[in-house]
């Protein structure tokens, strides 16, 4: 009876075992490429749940995040989406501090990440490994040659699109009389004290605005993607000081202080305190609108020279607990009907961050009918203007220069 | 076996206070002391997980050369010192009128002080800002009356040198918060020794000045030290009302940490322990210059 009972515990156990095997994500294998996608999708299945952890500054962003992105993973994969909104400097400071305590198994699962954020967290080695290979969409709809150049930095698939950003300027044209380039902007300032001002660097639109400023004064942008070149730069910088500072005194407060953050620039300009505002996104005019923040006679506008672009990505953690759901995830955050939906104004308002030019008939078709509102340029328009990310040396350079520079002089 | 459980109650008896107090013992040296060594250790460039391992005090040297350290302190200073001040001597001066007043008027304007206390900061910073910027609504009235010719006209309040939102905002806050103190202490201390003085030929100024301020004055030290300790270590209230650059101490502390070049680090951190070092000086002699005050009535 003993014996019998001992077998029957064995056979258990090693059924057990068995099919726990099975079932249990092999991360390393995977991302080998000697897991099937239909294995990875179970897997992920099994899973069950995934963190997404990104910026949660914009409601609308966090809408379309929550109710339908979140809900297309649950009803395509049954997985389910916990957004957790954190800024990027935190979740880089919680993987830091993970990896610190030695945690294998972590929080954090995905993350909305570009250009420095990534650099850093992949120099930290704090990122999971070249998965976006793996991804069906990805070997579809993007051409990895653009897909993984992330601020001049090859990102080697250790990231994958999320979406395109072009970088646009807004005002009321009820109000104002835009500028067409740089040169006119520094009229424009001189006539209209106080009446423009950009957010301080190292913030987003800050920091992008003083890179256009850069390019449009050193002869463009074309050669600032190779390598960091720091005489180069040190040689040329000076005229983008010398801009910066020429325009200072008529800026806000006459440029005594900046606005700390991008919020703030847009509640100046929706508020009225200033006339120009400024966005990564080329549809948030439009989406403002809608949201009632501004006025309908707002429309964007952009500069001769041209349209700073570039791309946000979804990267895993090195010690995510749910690789296979934070892979499904990325895989459909590259799906065209996904994109296709981020890009309505009236639903989100966000760039395509798939290739375009690889897309099937269908979807051109439903692309074209996606109502961009009358603030939106034209995509084809700002495509075409298009100037692509300097080197992420160059912005960190370019961030402290200005704070030396600028902001203490 | 009734020995041994005698021995254990000994012990316990002996030992009482240490055991009762390892719970707030294991808090603090955890969550602070832990903190402040890993902190110290930062500041001193060991930071392995980013393979920083040489002891220096290179950071520590940086920071001070950076001439707007002395800017930054200045202001924090000057935004600690002056709300704390004002505070002071507007919540002395509500406690004793709202002390004398009787009935309903006593009820009513106990309720209204204590609004604020309830109230977040970030509220008052945002009323702030809707009633005092150059696109609020007192600018927007003042322009429309033509008392002056458009907003931007309107002083600057907000993100300014003289700080103003920021006193503001605390004054708003802190008032009440102390006024409830030391109208505490007022009513504990009763009104005997205030009658005692004039039936012996006290005036008014001399009762306030002899009686009445010295009995008080353990209410007053207490809600100013810890108004104080705050507004030297508060962060949000200069982060969205304050200038940009040079902005209180923590705030540029803040900036360094989170800088995204993992390198600032030390620095961010050699800033904390400046912090912690200049307010725990200030405290030290701020209790010390307050001693004298505190047995004036022995």
């Amino acid at each position: 009876m003993k014996k019998f009972i001992l077998f029957f515990l064995i056979c258990g156990i090693l059924v057990f075992v068995l099919t726990a095997a099975v079932l249990a994500f092999d991360a390393n294998k995977a991302l080998q490429g000697k897991m099937t996608w239909e294995e990875i999708v179970a897997a992920a299945k099994e899973e069950g749940e995934v963190t997404f952890y990104g910026w949660g500054g914009s409601a609308i962003t966090n809408q379309w995040v929550d109710n339908y992105f979140g809900k297309e993973l649950e009803e395509r994969y049954g997985i389910k989406l916990i957004r957790v909104p954190m800024n990027i400097d935190d979740i880089i400071n919680k993987l830091l501090a993970e990896k610190q305590a030695g945690k294998k198994v972590g929080i954090i699962d995905t993350v909305w990440i570009n250009g420095e954020n990534f650099k850093t967290a992949y120099q930290a080695n704090l990122l999971w490994g070249s998965y976006a290979k793996l991804l069906p969409n990805y070997n579809k709809y993007c051409k990895p040659k653009e897909a993984n150049i992330d601020f001049g930095f090859d990102n080697q698939g250790f990231e994958s699109p999320y979406s395109n950003a072009l970088f646009v300027f807004g005002y009321d044209a009820a109000k104002t009389e835009p500028f067409n380039n740089f040169d006119e902007l520094k009229k424009f300032v001189k006539k209209n004290s106080g009446r423009f001002t950009y957010s301080a660097p190292p913030d987003f639109y800050g920091s992008a605005f003083v890179r256009q400023v850069f390019c449009a004064t050193t002869g463009g942008y074309e050669q600032w993607l190779g390598d960091f070149n720091r005489e180069k730069f040190e040689a040329k910088v000076q005229a983008t000081w010398d801009y910066l500072n020429e325009i200072e005194p008529y800026l806000w407060r006459n440029g005594k202080t900046y606005p700390e953050s991008n919020a703030k620039l847009e509640s100046l300009f929706q508020m009225g305190e200033i006339d120009i505002t400024m966005n990564y996104s080329f549809l948030a005019i439009q989406s403002y609108i809608n949201q009632g923040k501004i006025p309908p006679t707002c429309k964007s506008f952009i500069l001769d020279e041209g349209v700073l672009s570039n791309m946000n990505y979804i990267t895993i953690s090195g010690n995510s607990s749910h690789k296979a759901a934070a892979l499904v995830l990325a895989n459909l955050m590259m799906d065209p009907e996904v994109q296709i939906s981020k890009l309505d104004p009236k639903k989100r308002g966000d760039g395509i961050g798939i290739d375009i030019s690889l897309l099937e008939p269908k979807y051109v078709d439903k692309l074209e009918n996606v109502d961009l509102g009358p603030a939106t340029l034209p995509m084809d328009f700002l495509y075409k203007n298009r100037i692509f990310e300097l080197n992420a040396k160059y912005t960190e350079a370019i961030e402290q220069g200005w704070i030396e520079n600028v902001l203490k002089k | 076996m009734n020995e041994r459980i005698n021995n254990i109650r000994l012990f316990l008896k002996k030992y009482a206070i240490p055991i009762g107090l390892l719970p707030i013992f294991m808090i603090v040296g955890v969550l602070f002391w832990g903190g402040l060594t890993g902190a110290i250790l930062q500041s001193l460039g060991w930071f392995p997980a980013i393979g920083l391992r040489e002891i220096t005090l290179k950071y520590y040297r940086e920071i001070f050369l950076d001439t707007d350290l002395w800017s930054s302190s200045g202001y924090t200073l000057y935004i600690a010192i002056i709300p704390t001040i004002l505070a002071t001597c507007i919540s002395i001066l509500l406690a004793i009128i709202i002390n004398d007043l009787n009935g309903n008027m006593k009820k009513i304007s106990n309720f209204i002080i204590k609004i604020p206390i309830m109230i977040p900061y970030l509220v008052g910073i945002y009323m702030v800002i809707v009633m005092y910027g150059q696109s609020g609504w007192i600018a927007r009235i003042m322009a429309s009356l033509g008392l002056i010719k458009c907003t931007s006209q309107f002083p600057e309040i907000l993100y300014s040198n003289s700080a103003i939102g920021i006193i503001m905002v605390y004054l708003w806050k802190q008032v009440p918060f102390m006024t409830t103190i030391i109208r505490s202490n007022l009513i504990s201390v009763g009104r005997d020794y205030e009658q005692v003085a004039q039936t012996l030929g006290a005036n008014n100024s001399q009762i306030f000045r002899y009686v009445t301020i010295p009995l008080i004055i353990p209410g007053i030290l207490s809600s100013s030290l810890l108004v104080f300790a705050f507004n030297f270590g508060s962060f949000e209230t200069p982060f969205i009302v304050g200038r940009y650059y040079p902005n209180t101490l923590p705030v540029e502390a803040y900036k360094l940490y989170s800088n995204i070049d993992l390198c600032y680090r030390p620095k961010a951190m050699a800033m904390v322990i400046l912090i912690s070092i200049l307010s725990t000086i200030i405290l030290y002699y701020y209790e010390k210059s307050i001693e004298k005050f505190k047995y004036i009535k022995k």
